[in-house]
């Protein structure tokens, strides 16, 4: 019983013992891995992709895809910095990057909801369109040089910790508590797990789903922020490519793609996972022709392990 | 009856209209002009570049733009074909995949030109680019000259070198040109990593690479995009960026000259950066285009000769025959923090 408890535990927390078997691994093998200034680095590299993640792990968890968060990175970031290198107050562009971040998030919900769109048609269409908007809005030129208090979420430091790790870690704790303590919590994991059930059992599905778009908008739009902040500059470019990360760590995390099976700290763990990963081939300088194609082996590893993890507590029951 | 006498009269009328207006107007030309995407700097100048050029010659153009994708850029050049327009010219999103494209406009007898980049296969009756491996030479002997002076003389030290995307063409010359000159010198390593032009990757990149390699001393970059990425990445592992000239400042160089990456030369956060004439590949390619339609392949400039333009930034540029066929390789030229204001270089002028 006790060894079924413990492979059960292991199980339902694989994520991070396969993190933990890396990190382990690595200080062994990688120079200068194991130090608190690359540690630093990895939850630095993390808290980006991280912040998005939360958003699309809501959305999966709500049996949805979001395809549309990068673009509204990009778009929350070049929106918040042209406002703000045009002489507006900082709060004033940081709501208005929010806001655009929730406007795409309210639109999304009302094409799958109120239009009757499938989640993937609806949110390719905001992906493509927002982005586009982004480009127009600054006709492809980038925004650099922000004033350093715009900057503070994605450089600042609060004594010795970096602000974008401790916004990592406090909003994966606030998420995490929303999903697990309150009634939208676990209205969302029912409206992933049976939609129909849920209806019947008098959830407002359209509140729902619609409140977990306009909730990743504004996530992607925050986490828009914070990288302007990081690179002090903004470019309609920014994000691009990062909706396939962020799905991967999800997934990785164990979040199920058919929804209503996950949670946030497994999440989190996938993109500290893939995170260490990049930061480890970075470390080795592995040559730019075969980087990708180890990249995509250590994730097989990772994903491999996890199924074989799986089936090995099937044999034991 | 009535109606059928009136709609006759009507076309008669509109037909009578129309003939002076076809007689007295010469045919306009109309140029396609495809686009591999317009968000960033460099490819919109190249794009506005070819547009001013044919407005002030009296061309009308149609600009797509394949919003990064290799098979929008086959569509928009195929509606190109379909819109008859007299040449078409394209920045290849991806030399290969456009290839299918460039097939069907040399059978539908439209002449096909390229910018920046060439195709696998098809005829191209022109291309013209930057000297993408002499770029990255210079780059490779401005670094060697500032590892010699922090040195003593001697060429040694460590250089971290972001590179675009790897397999992409104008990557790897500007990898192979500071390659050739750098690898001669046993004592300089170069740590090279992509960052697929992308500057959150170029930020990951040096934070990762300064913590493998505190002592790093230098960074060449593919793009103007990777250096607020560079900058930060400075500021994230050792707490503060040195500025040019400051104790413990690492060199930053590398190509493109877009306005962002001059303005950060000027402000002394890159040592400097070798410039291509991005907006006026057009000002060299139209009047080409334009020739060629008119008088044929002899229009086109022969193979070893140089062209040269008194005050043009593109001159002088080197006709070259390559496998890939007739190409123009237009001058690139290095400028620091005393040279970046410069007015009259493409990054330093008005977008409209």
């Amino acid at each position: 019983m006790k060894r079924r408890e413990f492979l059960k535990t292991v199980l339902d927390n694989s994520v991070w013992v396969i993190l933990s078997i890396f990190l382990i691994f690595n200080a062994f093998y990688t120079p200068r891995f194991f130090t608190v200034l690359n540690l630093r680095n990895i939850l630095i590299h993390s808290s980006i992709l991280g912040i998005v993640v939360i958003g699309e792990s809501l959305c999966l968890l709500s049996g949805h895809f979001d395809l549309s968060v990068e673009s509204t990175l990009a778009l929350a970031a070049v929106v918040g910095s042209l406002l703000v290198k045009n002489g507006m107050g900082i709060f004033t562009s940081i709501l208005a990057m929010l806001l655009s971040g929730g406007m795409v998030g309210l639109v999304n919900g009302m094409l799958i909801r109120k239009v009757g769109l499938n989640a993937f048609v609806a949110t390719l269409i905001t992906y493509i369109g927002v982005r586009g908007t982004a480009l127009g809005i600054v006709e492809g030129k980038t925004i650099w040089n922000l004033p350093p208090s715009f900057c503070f979420l994605g450089a600042g430091t609060i004594w010795l910790f970096p602000v974008q790790i401790l916004l990592l870690i406090g909003l994966y704790g606030v998420f995490h508590l929303l999903l697990i303590t309150t009634r939208f919590g676990r209205h969302v994991y029912l409206v992933g797990d049976n939609q129909l059930a849920a209806r019947i059992s008098g959830i407002n599905v359209d509140r729902v789903v619609v409140s977990v778009f306009v909730l990743s908008g504004f996530l992607s739009a925050f986490a828009g922020l914070v990288m302007a902040g990081r690179l002090n500059s903004a470019s309609p470019l920014f994000g691009t490519g990062m909706v396939f990360e962020a799905m991967s760590a999800a997934i990785i995390g164990g979040i199920s793609l058919r929804g209503g099976v996950g949670s946030l700290p497994m999440a989190l763990g996938g993109v500290l996972l893939l995170s260490s990963i990049s930061n480890v081939l970075n470390l080795h300088a592995v040559s730019p022709y075969w980087i990708q194609t180890i990249r995509a082996i250590m994730i097989l590893f990772a994903v491999v392990l996890d199924s074989l993890k799986r089936r090995l507590v099937r044999y034991e029951e | 009856m009535r109606r059928v006498a009136l709609v006759v009269g009507i076309v008669v009328l509109l037909g009578l209209l129309l003939v002076p207006l076809a007689l007295g107007q010469e045919k306009k030309l109309v140029f396609g002009y495809s686009a591999p995407g317009l968000g960033d700097e460099g490819q919109w100048n190249i794009q506005k570049g070819f547009v001013d050029k044919c407005k002030e010659l009296g061309i009308e153009v149609i600009v797509t733009d394949a919003q990064q994708s290799p098979e929008k850029q086959n569509n928009d050049i195929e509606t190109l074909i379909a819109r008859g327009v007299d040449a078409i010219c394209a920045v290849p999103q991806d030399s290969a995949a456009i290839s299918v494209a460039v097939q069907k406009c040399n059978e539908a007898g439209i002449p096909f030109f390229t910018i920046d980049r060439g195709v696998t296969a098809g005829t191209v009756v022109l291309t013209v680019k930057a000297d993408n491996v002499k770029a990255g030479a210079i780059a490779g002997e401005v670094m060697l000259r500032l590892l010699q002076g922090k040195y003593n003389g001697i060429a040694k030290g460590k250089v971290l070198e972001i590179r675009g995307q790897p397999g992409q063409d104008v990557a790897e010359q500007r990898a192979q040109g500071f390659h050739q000159v750098l690898e001669k010198y046993p004592d300089i390593q170069i740590i090279s990593l992509p960052g697929y032009w992308n500057t959150e990757e170029g930020f990951k990149i040096t934070v990762d690479t300064l913590t493998a390699h505190p002592d790093l001393d230098g960074i060449y970059y593919h793009a103007d995009l990777y250096i607020p990425g560079i900058v930060e990445g400075i500021k994230a592992v050792k707490g503060e960026f040195a500025k040019v000239g400051d104790p413990g400042h690492i060199f930053i160089l590398g190509i493109d000259g877009n306005p962002a990456g001059l303005d950060q030369v000027e402000a002394k956060l890159a040592d400097g950066v070798v410039v291509q004439p991005l907006r006026d590949y057009g000002a060299l390619i139209v009047p080409i285009i334009v020739d060629y339609l008119e008088k044929g392949p002899e229009a086109l400039p022969k193979p070893g000769t140089v062209l040269v333009e008194e005050g043009a930034s593109w001159s002088p540029a080197m006709v070259v025959e390559t496998a890939a066929g007739l190409e123009i390789w237009t001058n690139v030229f290095y400028v620091d923090y005393l040279g970046a204001g410069d007015p009259n270089l493409w990054g330093n002028k008005p977008r409209e």
